[in-house]
């Protein structure tokens, strides 16, 4: 897969974001739903990290605060070693035509008042990326790039299939040439064979550009597919995370060994591979006096920390008891 | 063994209200259901899968819909033709429907009880006492754990994987011959899917139901069929026992649907991409003898043959010597 990995291109450091739970008629706060409860991990330049989890568990959530989207409630976000969320509002402007996100639902993400040109467009126009006469050129390209089209440029999103649409979401996203894209479920909706175009396109323009992504997805097979190293994440946390084939061939965490058998099996007489008993490998190095992580997600009272017990992969695991005394 | 449900020849069109133009969904389906089977229908969006289910349950609008030709034969008897009467008892006790949507399918005004006995006092006449113990009989059955809380509480007080129990134990709860599962883990997350197919398929073992399973997932449909419909456009493309189909997938189509799934086993750097129009295999008729070529045809004069352990759409060319 991608080559050049080793400059960190986003950098995430303990990153929160909890929403009040607001009761009574003064909406005092009574307690919070931890959506990102102190996540923390990198992201190389031209890599994919896939992030994969059940519904709720916090994954969109994370990538939308990652991209400064949705405000966060602690930690830090760095961007080519830039605090995003200390950059103000010029310099963040600057940095979102590198950030960019690609949505999950190609009939809800875009305008249905604006034509394909003007949806393209109008973040270039924005940011005055293009002059006037080179603006369309640029449009038609970006277009025809990610196999929109040009001729139908003047239609409007109710015209197009899904696939077509989630086309011009990618469109949108590539027109500002930016170097960090959140897929956030972005094949998810789409039939099989549309999705496989639509991957192939992604990983296509990222050979190209040297894209660098993070894939948010509930869909193994194709996380499996597409990512370099993959995260996994559970009740707001990230329980693990591994390079692909590492984390496929032996994962840890009991989450991940539930996520990874639920799989359905590929060939009727094969049978699903079941991770849940096996036992830990060997190899785990876990530090004296931590845990993994297996808490039950409600009663987690003290705060987790990602080990690294080999290379690059990281679990899981909390201060044990009898060390805190 | 026999065959509980027949589809013959099925041409179920909708009539657009703006143009009078003719949109043809289900365009001349053909299958069988045996008894104690679970067969598959594979199929992208716009397929047909889910309208030749529901003129099945004889669910669609009409209008727009209506039929233009064919059978359904369930247990022999014609549904076209039969008393609306009589279907309509027939409907909920001897065949019954798994909707996808766990979130939508239940009534969110009615207590989960109320919903659960309302099959019950319609068809099968029980007390008011008899009917919530079957009930709460069978939200056990399902796995659902606090049954009698269950019951008295409303869908909003449950979660997706046990609003798809309540809606699996409403379809079974009159024990019906034919059960209907449309996509019924597709709006589920995997785990929680699992559990469901397992559930679906301890159902299977203790009932004997012949049960229809529509999806559009390959992977579910490994775990769960005995035999597989795949449709495309309104038409099947191929017909084949669950090891026939994943050994040796003969239709393109077929073929384009399996390649197209990223795998879990195998590391390939490009999917395939399923070309834009979908063509049949040529086959050559000697006499009767079929023989099938690589070639690949593109017009519309196809027809089912039955060929290697399936039936399966080709172009047929008539060899004369």
């Amino acid at each position: 897969m991608s080559a050049n990995l080793g400059i960190n291109l986003i950098e995430v450091k303990d990153l929160k974001k909890y929403y009040p739970i607001k009761k009574g008629i003064l909406r005092k706060t009574v307690d919070h739903v931890k959506a990102v409860d102190g996540v923390s991990f990198d992201i190389k330049k031209g890599e994919t990290l896939g992030l994969v989890g059940e519904s709720g568990c916090g994954k969109s959530t994370l990538g939308r605060t990652l991209l400064n989207l949705y405000e966060k409630t602690s930690g830090e976000v760095f961007y080519n070693g830039t605090n995003i969320h200390d950059a103000g509002k010029g310099k963040m402007n600057e940095l979102r035509k590198d950030m960019q996100i690609i949505f999950q639902d190609p009939y809800s993400s875009l305008n249905p008042r604006l034509t394909v040109e003007q949806t393209i467009g109008e973040a270039v126009r924005f940011h005055k990326m293009k002059k006037k006469d080179e603006l369309y050129d640029h449009i038609k390209q970006t277009a025809s790039r990610c196999g929109v089209d040009p001729n139908h440029l003047t239609r409007y999103p109710h015209e197009f299939s899904g696939g077509q649409r989630q086309r011009i979401g990618i469109a949108r996203a590539l027109a500002l040439n930016p170097k960090f894209i959140v897929c956030d479920e972005s094949v998810s909706a789409l039939d099989v064979s549309v999705q496989a175009k639509v991957i192939n396109l992604l990983k296509e323009l990222q050979k190209e550009e040297d894209l660098t992504y993070l894939f948010i997805t509930h869909d193994l097979s194709v996380v499996k597919h597409i990512s370099d190293r993959i995260a996994v994440m559970y009740f707001g946390r990230i329980v693990e995370l591994a390079e692909t084939n590492k984390l496929f061939e032996s994962p840890v965490h009991f989450y991940t060994k539930k996520l990874l058998s639920a799989i359905p099996k590929s060939h009727p007489r094969k049978n699903t591979k079941n991770y849940v008993d096996q036992k830990t490998p060997e190899w785990v190095k876990i530090p004296n006096g931590y845990k993994i992580d297996d808490r039950d997600p409600k009663k987690r009272d003290t705060e987790s920390v990602m080990v690294e017990v080999r290379d690059g992969h990281f679990i899981a695991c909390y201060k044990a008891d009898e060390f805190l005394k | 063994m026999n065959k509980i449900l027949e589809i013959d020849d099925l041409k179920f069109y909708f009539r657009l209200e703006e143009d009078k133009s003719v949109v043809k969904a289900v365009d001349g389906v053909s299958f069988d259901l045996y008894e104690g089977e679970t067969l598959g229908i594979v199929g992208e969006s716009g397929s047909g899968k889910s309208v030749t289910t529901m003129a099945i349950m004889g669910i669609v609008p009409m209008p727009p819909g209506f039929i233009e030709g064919g059978e359904i034969r369930f247990q022999g008897n014609n549904l076209f033709s039969m008393d609306p009467d009589k279907l309509r008892n027939m409907r909920g006790s001897d065949m019954s429907v798994i909707f996808q949507e766990p979130m939508t399918s239940l009534n969110p005004v009615l207590s989960i009880g109320d919903q659960l006995t309302e099959v019950l006092f319609f068809h099968q006449k029980l007390s008011k006492k008899d009917a919530k113990a079957k009930a709460i009989g069978m939200l056990e059955k399902v796995g659902i754990k606090g049954p009698e809380r269950v019951y008295n509480g409303y869908p909003h007080n449950l979660s997706g994987g046990q609003r798809q129990r309540v809606v699996i134990a409403m379809a079974l709860l009159c024990e019906p011959k034919l059960l209907i599962a449309d996509e019924p883990t597709t709006a589920l997350d995997v785990t929680i899917q699992a559990e469901i197919l397992k559930l679906l398929k301890e159902i299977k073992e203790e009932f004997k139901t012949s049960t229809i399973f529509i999806t559009h997932d390959l992977g579910v449909i490994a775990e769960v069929a005995d035999r597989v419909v795949v449709m495309y456009r309104g038409k099947v493309m191929e017909v084949a026992t669950i090891d026939d189909l994943f050994d040796n997938p003969i239709h393109p189509y077929t073929v384009g649907l399996m390649n197209s799934m990223p795998s879990i086993d195998t590391d390939s750097d490009e999917l395939y991409s399923m070309p834009e129009k979908i063509g049949h295999p040529i086959v050559i008729d000697r006499e009767g003898k079929y023989a099938i070529t690589d070639e690949i045809y593109y017009e519309d004069d196809t027809q089912m043959i039955t060929l290697e352990n399936r039936e399966l759409r080709v172009h047929l060319k008539k060899e004369v010597d």
